[in-house]
């Protein structure tokens, strides 16, 4: 039988050390998961905090100081609502407006639709990803609203210091 | 004439496995330059229902209320004034120095509720902001509290 005479780097174990960071990278890194965060939004520093394990339960919702000096002011929120990033207009509980586009969404995801084949969901949970100096004038309403579509748990999104 | 190739010696190793090594490193720093693991962000959770005063009709007879206190929240030019209950008042042109002070008496009235046997699931805590407060200034509350130790923090609002 033939001598076998190998040359060259024996690369066997670049390319299982390789492989290895593949599968980690493809496990761990979210890649193209889009939960609807706006990025441009400034969130508050918090040392505390955790992280949700289940986000495919969760709506982010992104909020910011509306218009002020207006005689309805309202936040702007956004929010990616089945795959489409949408500006949730808020009922005006001074005017009494029916429509409430915030709260027709969260009870959308909560309570479900048999239409649109949504189920119930009792461990939905809201993300506010509000901007630092939005006010609580302003970020009432949203609590209200998760409050009247029976959300059980919100969450503050922050960041860890630097 | 000689033939060159009978003596050449023939390496065998196995398959070529250059391309391979070249698309499976190409293909590892795309995952390691497009992925976003968001380590820098985590979230301050409360699960207790948003509370309203000033709205709703009286309880009926025997309800039973959890052990609830208020910190009330509020900001008056440069200051930041909190209040917790009737035993803790701090003020503050930073709201994060004057939350780190509040703390403090957080934990001291935590020992009191632990030391008189309350149970420390039932007692929720309420923030009631004023209007102008912003999200820089609640979280420092809501962090402050939970230092202390108590799990259920949630927000309320003046529906006057």
């Amino acid at each position: 039988m033939p001598a076998i005479r190998e040359n060259g780097v024996n690369v066997t174990p670049l390319i299982d050390i390789v492989m290895c960071l593949i599968i980690f990278f493809m496990l761990v890194a979210k890649i193209g998961v889009d939960t609807g965060a706006d990025r441009n939004i400034d969130i508050p520093t918090s040392i505390l905090g955790t992280d949700i394990k289940d986000m495919g339960n969760t709506l982010v919702l992104n909020v910011v100081n509306g218009p002020t000096g207006v005689p309805d002011p309202q936040p702007i929120v956004t929010a990616l609502v089945r795959g489409q990033m949408e500006e949730l207009k808020l009922h005006d509980f001074f005017s009494g407006r029916v429509q409430d586009q915030l709260l027709n969404t969260l009870k959308l995801y909560r309570q479900g639709d048999p239409l649109l084949k949504m189920q119930p969901n009792p461990d939905f949970k809201v993300v506010i990803r509000g901007d630092r100096s939005l006010t609580f004038r302003f970020l009432a309403p949203v609590l209200m609203d998760c409050n009247l579509a029976h959300v059980r748990s919100f969450a503050f999104d922050t960041k860890q210091p630097q | 004439m000689k033939i060159q190739g009978a003596k050449k010696i023939h390496y065998d190793s196995g398959p070529n496995m250059t391309p391979l090594v070249d698309i499976v490193m190409v293909i590892l720093i795309f995952l390691m330059l497009a992925g976003s693991f968001n380590t820098l962000e985590h979230y301050l959770v409360s699960d207790v229902p948003l509370q309203a005063k000033g709205v709703g009709a009286a309880p009926p007879a025997g309800t039973v209320f959890p052990t609830k206190f208020t910190i009330n929240v509020s900001v008056q030019g440069p200051t930041y004034i909190v209040k917790a209950g009737n035993f803790a008042s701090v003020k503050d042109t930073d709201p994060r120095r004057a939350c780190d002070r509040l703390m403090g008496q957080l934990k001291d009235q935590y020992k009191n509720f632990k030391d008189a046997g309350v149970k420390m699931d039932d007692v929720q805590i309420i923030i009631y902001p004023a209007q102008n407060v912003t999200l820089d200034g609640l979280v420092p509350a809501f962090e402050a509290a939970q230092n202390a130790g108590f799990t259920k923090v949630g927000f309320g609002i003046n529906a006057k």
